[in-house]
């Protein structure tokens, strides 16, 4: 896959662990008290403080990760060495060569044909002899 | 009976469009005239009774400017990539040249800052996330953008890269051909002077063979190696010479079909 399209996909990537990530931190935390009178009854809502704090690491972990390889991918763009004026004239340059070595590799080849024919006159009587002879 | 409106939705396919009924004969005619002959008054009367313009008989013409609508989408007629400021969005990397790598370098880096602020604003003051996330948006928005503005210098570079593996491939393919054919060469002036010495052999040859070879050999000089070969197994003085020539031509024979194998 090309080099452009893996970047914009380790992008979108990147954008998705910073929503999954927060995502799963509201959606699993522990309950709260509101004020210090009404203590918190209920609990089978969300993961243990200590499980939540493993997952917040593994994610911050995971973002690190993410931007190193956004770093790494960045570095290895294809360079941009040249204008694009010297592009489309090497461009234009190729184009001609690309020409005139098709009609040399077109006289090749019927040159090649001529030869062939003449070979495979040979080979006729060649073999016409042979038959004769036998 | 059904009236027609049953009958259209029980159809497989929908109606043509309606203006498949003005091309009529009469409607084709006046098109003609009017296109050769626009000023003619009793034209203008007739074009003025029907209830379109004639010209919309005619396929209309490509669109060049603007926007045109197909299948429900609107697309551009110039497929160009609009600006930022266009898209309303603010550009965050200076404008005109810029060094790719490092500006998406920053780019990524203030993301994950950006996003730090988003989660330390979480949790202090959760109401007031909207700014944080407008910026973590702004700035992916940004490095789209300037890979997007990439594409067309990539396309040239493949464009370039199949160009080059093009002509070196004819390139070669021309040498090889060359090449095949030089060889072959060879081997036809070698056979050609292997029955030359044959001719030497039967030095008894009489005129009528020489005329026969003269008739049947157009280019090759094979014909004539076969009466020197009749001619000297008539005379019986050259059978061993004439069944070594028998193996050479088995060994030439099958290097030459090989050579035609790869011409081929």
């Amino acid at each position: 896959m090309d080099r452009l399209t893996q970047l914009q996909d380790a992008i979108d990537k990147m954008a998705l662990l910073f929503v999954s990530s927060l995502d799963h931190l509201t959606k699993n935390a522990p309950l709260v008290p509101l004020h210090p009178n009404v203590p918190v009854v209920s609990t089978d809502h969300g993961m243990p403080q200590d499980q939540l704090q493993n997952s917040a690491q593994e994610l911050a972990l995971d973002i690190s990760r993410q931007a190193k390889e956004l770093e790494a991918l960045i570095d290895n763009l294809p360079g941009i060495s040249q204008t694009p004026e010297a592009q489309i004239h090497d461009l234009e340059d190729l184009a001609q060569q690309n020409a005139k070595a098709t009609v040399e590799y077109e006289l090749a080849v019927k040159e090649a044909k001529e030869l062939l024919q003449e070979v495979t006159f040979a080979l006729r009587r060649i073999a016409e002899d042979q038959s004769i002879r036998s | 009976m059904e009236d027609p409106s049953t009958q259209q939705q029980g159809a497989a396919f929908p109606a043509p469009p309606y203006y498949f009924q003005r091309y009529t004969q009469p409607n084709l005619a006046l098109l003609e005239k009017a296109k050769s002959d626009p000023t003619n008054p009793e034209l203008t009367t007739a074009l003025d009774a029907l209830p379109f313009p004639i010209l919309a008989l005619e396929p209309p013409p490509p669109i060049k400017r603007g926007i045109c609508w197909m299948f429900g989408r609107p697309w551009p007629v110039q497929d160009t990539l609009a600006t930022l400021a266009e898209q309303g969005i603010e550009q965050l990397y200076p404008k005109g040249d810029i060094d790719r790598v490092k500006e998406l370098k920053k780019l990524s880096h203030s993301a994950v800052f950006n996003f730090l602020d988003l989660v330390h604003v979480l949790s202090t003051s959760p109401s007031e996330f909207a700014t944080k996330v407008d910026h973590i948006r702004v700035i992916f928005i940004n490095m789209h953008h300037i890979l997007n503005e990439y594409r067309p210098h990539q396309a040239r570079e493949t464009l370039r890269l199949m160009m080059n593996d093009q002509l070196n491939r004819k390139r070669k393919e021309t040498a090889a051909l060359r090449k095949t054919c030089v060889d072959l060469r060879k081997q036809l002036a070698g056979l050609r002077a292997l029955e030359q010495d044959r001719l030497v052999i039967p030095a008894g040859a009489t005129a009528s063979d020489s005329n026969q070879d003269v008739d049947m050999a157009p280019a090759t000089p094979a014909a004539s190696k076969s009466t020197a070969e009749v001619e000297a197994e008539a005379n019986g003085s050259a059978i061993g010479g004439s069944t070594s020539t028998t193996t050479k031509n088995a060994e030439t024979m099958s290097r030459m079909m090989q050579l035609c194998d790869t011409i081929e």
